[in-house]
C-alpha cells in the first residue's frame, strides 16, 4: 500500500505537508492522481474544522496550512493519517472536474526566441516541435511560483530539454516554456530560466474574473498554433 | 466591539495623497484561502502592529490600513478622521507639529498628516476607523502590486474612508488646533528589534537533510547581513555562502518563514508576501512567533539562527497567540473608553 508510505512533516508551525515516496512518478500523472485523491480526502476529513486555511498541491506533495491556535497539531496528525487510510477510492480528475482548455499561442519569431535551440537539441525541425508540442494533452500538476501559473506536465518526450544556462532577467506574460519533464505559461512577467518557444494572448490569471486562475491543479490542457494577427485580434473571447 | 464594527456608511470622506513615501500600500489579514492558484497570503508584515493600530481606532483586528516603509507619506484629511501609528517608531507630524507615536488620535477637517523617516524598525501600520476603503479582490484589500491588485500609493491618489467624530473626545490632548491624542500610548514590542542582532529562532526545514554537517553548521555559526535585494517577498541574506545541495527538488509548497538555499549558497528568508511553491531546498523555517520581527529588517540589519523543537515552536506559537490576544483586548477596551460613546460613529 502505497499510502502506508505517505510521509508527514511540519512546515514550520504553519503547515502539514503529506509527501509522496521518491519512486511515485511525477513525471507520468501518478502522482497527481494519488495527490488529488489525497486533498479530495482530506478536505472530507477536514470539513468544518476550524482552522484550516487551505489544502494545496505540490508536485510530490500536499500541504494542509492551518491557523494553530485553532486547531491542534496532534488532531491535525490524526485526521491526516485518516485521510491517507480512506484516500484509495474512486480517482478524482481534478480540483475542478470537466475543465479542459485550449490556448491559443504564436510559436516562434519574437515571441518564442528560444523555439530553434529547443529544435536544435531535440535534433528535430522547428515545425516538428511545433507539431508534437499541440499533439499532446496536458494535465496541471501544480499552480504556483506566481498567482496562475500552471505546471504541465504530458510533454512528449522529444520536447525534454534542459532550462536555459542562464536565466531571463524578464520573460513576458503568457510566454510559453519548457523546463525538462515540464511545459507551462508565464502567467505574469517575472524573471525566468524555461526555454520560450511561444505565447498565448490568453490571460491565465486576472483577478477581475469570478475565476480568477484559468487553470488550477487536475485541468486537461491543450496547445493550438495560431498566427500573429489571430494574437493580436481573435481571441477575445479567451480574455 | 460590535458597534464599533458597523460597516454601513454615513458619508464618505477623502484623503489626498500629497506625498507617497518610500513605498505605501493598503494592506489588511491578506489572504489566506487561494494558495491552490498561486495566490501569496500577503497582508500586513507585522501582523501585531497592525492590529494594534486597528484596535486603538475602534476597529476589527483586519480591517485595511496603509503600510509604510521607511518613510511615510504627507496625507490631506478632508474631515475628522480617527487614525493611529503603530509598528517602527516614525517621526511624524501634524501641521507641523510632532505627534507622540502608538496613539490614536483624533484629526480634525483639513488636517495633514506627515510620516516622515523611522528612527527604529522599518514599518509602520496607518489605521483609520473603518478602514481604508481600497478595491476588495480575493477577500482581501491588500495590494499586491505585482499581480494587477491594487497599486503603489502615488502622490495625487485619493482614498475614501469614514469620517471620525466631529469634536475630539474628551480627555484627548490637543497638539494643534486639527489634532488631539489620546491619554495612553501602547507599544514596548519593539524592543525585540533594537538589537545590534536580531535572533531568529527555527525549526528544521523540509531539507534539512540533504545540507551536510558543515552546512547546517555554518548557517547557525554565521551572522548574516540583509541583502539590498529584499523585498515583501522576501530577504536575500549576505555573508560566507553555505555548501548547497546539488540534488534537485521537484517544487513543493512553502511557508513565510522559510529559508530556502540556492545554488549560490546564500539564504533567502520567505516573507509573508512570497510565493507558494518553491523548488530551492529549506533548511529551516522561523517559527510564527518570530515572523513579526522579519518586517523590521532592513538591508545591512544582522541576523543569527538559533534552532529549536517542534514542540517548543508550537509551544511559543500558542504563548505568544495568548499573549497577543489579551493585549490586543487591553487596547481595544482602553481604546473604547478613550473615544467614548462617539466610538461607536
Amino acid at each position: 500500500m502505497i499510502e502506508d508510505k505517505v510521509r508527514l512533516e511540519f512546515m514550520g508551525d504553519q503547515a502539514l505537508l503529506l509527501r509522496l515516496p521518491e519512486d511515485v512518478s511525477i513525471e507520468t500523472g501518478e502522482a497527481l492522481d494519488r495527490l488529488l485523491s489525497l486533498r479530495a480526502a482530506l478536505l472530507r476529513e477536514f470539513e468544518g474544522v476550524r482552522g484550516i486555511e487551505d489544502i494545496i498541491i505540490g508536485y510530490r506533495s500536499v500541504a494542509v496550512y492551518a491557523r494553530f491556535e485553532d486547531v491542534a497539531p496532534e488532531d491535525l496528525l490524526a485526521r491526516a493519517r485518516r485521510a491517507i487510510q480512506g484516500s484509495g477510492g474512486a480517482p478524482v480528475a481534478s480540483t475542478r472536474p470537466g475543465a479542459v482548455v485550449t490556448l491559443p499561442v504564436v510559436y516562434g519569431g519574437s515571441f518564442g526566441p528560444d523555439l530553434d535551440e529547443v529544435a536544435e537539441r531535440a535534433g528535430l525541425s522547428p515545425q516538428d516541435v511545433i507539431r508534437l508540442h499541440q499533439e499532446a494533452v496536458y494535465r496541471v500538476a501544480m499552480v504556483g511560483f506566481s498567482p496562475g501559473f500552471a505546471y504541465l506536465i504530458g510533454l512528449p518526450e522529444p520536447l525534454r530539454v534542459p532550462r536555459r544556462e542562464t536565466p531571463r532577467s524578464r520573460v513576458e506574460q503568457g510566454s510559453v516554456g519548457i523546463a525538462g519533464f515540464q511545459t507551462g505559461v508565464y502567467s505574469f512577467a517575472t524573471p525566468g530560466g524555461w526555454q520560450i518557444i511561444g505565447r498565448t494572448p490568453v490571460a491565465l490569471f486576472d483577478v477581475r474574473r469570478s475565476s480568477p486562475s484559468l487553470l488550477a491543479p487536475g485541468d486537461e490542457v491543450r496547445f493550438e498554433a495560431v498566427t500573429e494577427e489571430e494574437y493580436h485580434g481573435g481571441f477575445g473571447a479567451y480574455t | 466591539m460590535a458597534a464599533l464594527a458597523r460597516t454601513h456608511e454615513p458619508g464618505i470622506a477623502r484623503v489626498r495623497v500629497l506625498a507617497p513615501g518610500l513605498f505605501t500600500t493598503v494592506q489588511d489579514g491578506g489572504r489566506p484561502h487561494h494558495r491552490l492558484i498561486g495566490v501569496p497570503l500577503g497582508g500586513a508584515l507585522d501582523v501585531l502592529s497592525f492590529r494594534a493600530a486597528n484596535r486603538l481606532v475602534g476597529n476589527g483586528e483586519d480591517v485595511a490600513v496603509l503600510e509604510v516603509t521607511g518613510a511615510g507619506p504627507r496625507l490631506l484629511f478632508e474631515a475628522p478622521a480617527a487614525v493611529a501609528l503603530c509598528g517602527g517608531d516614525f517621526r511624524a507630524y501634524v501641521d507641523g507639529e510632532p505627534l507622540p507615536p502608538q496613539r490614536a488620535v483624533w484629526l480634525g477637517g483639513g488636517a495633514i498628516l506627515e510620516i516622515r523617516q523611522v528612527r527604529r524598525g522599518l514599518r509602520g501600520y496607518l489605521a483609520i476607523r473603518g478602514g481604508f476603503l481600497a478595491e476588495q479582490a480575493l477577500d482581501s484589500r491588500s495590494a499586491l502590486p505585482r499581480y494587477g491588485i491594487g497599486k503603489l500609493l502615488a502622490a495625487g491618489d485619493e482614498m475614501t474612508y469614514q469620517p471620525g467624530p466631529a469634536a475630539p473626545p474628551a480627555g484627548f490632548r490637543a497638539i494643534s488646533l486639527r489634532a488631539a491624542v489620546a491619554p495612553f500610548q501602547v507599544g514596548g514590542w519593539l524592543d525585540q528589534i533594537e538589537d545590534e542582532i536580531v535572533i531568529l529562532r527555527v525549526v528544521r526545514g523540509e531539507q534539512a537533510d540533504w545540507f551536510d554537517e558543515g552546512a547546517r553548521r555554518a548557517f547557525f555559526d554565521r551572522t548574516w547581513q540583509v541583502a539590498p535585494q529584499s523585498d515583501r517577498m522576501g530577504l536575500r541574506l549576505r555573508g560566507d555562502p553555505l555548501g548547497a545541495p546539488s540534488r534537485q527538488l521537484a517544487s513543493e509548497p512553502v511557508v513565510p518563514g522559510s529559508v530556502q538555499v540556492p545554488t549560490d549558497g546564500l539564504p533567502i528568508l520567505l516573507m509573508r508576501e512570497c510565493q507558494t511553491t518553491g523548488g530551492y531546498p529549506k533548511l529551516a523555517t522561523v517559527i510564527s512567533a518570530d515572523l513579526d520581527k522579519l518586517a523590521h529588517l532592513r538591508p545591512g540589519s544582522s541576523v543569527r539562527f538559533v534552532e529549536v523543537s517542534f514542540e517548543e515552536a508550537f509551544r511559543l506559537r500558542s504563548v505568544q497567540d495568548r499573549l497577543a490576544r489579551v493585549w490586543l483586548q487591553f487596547v481595544a477596551e482602553r481604546a473604547q473608553q478613550a473615544w467614548g460613546s462617539e466610538g461607536g460613529n
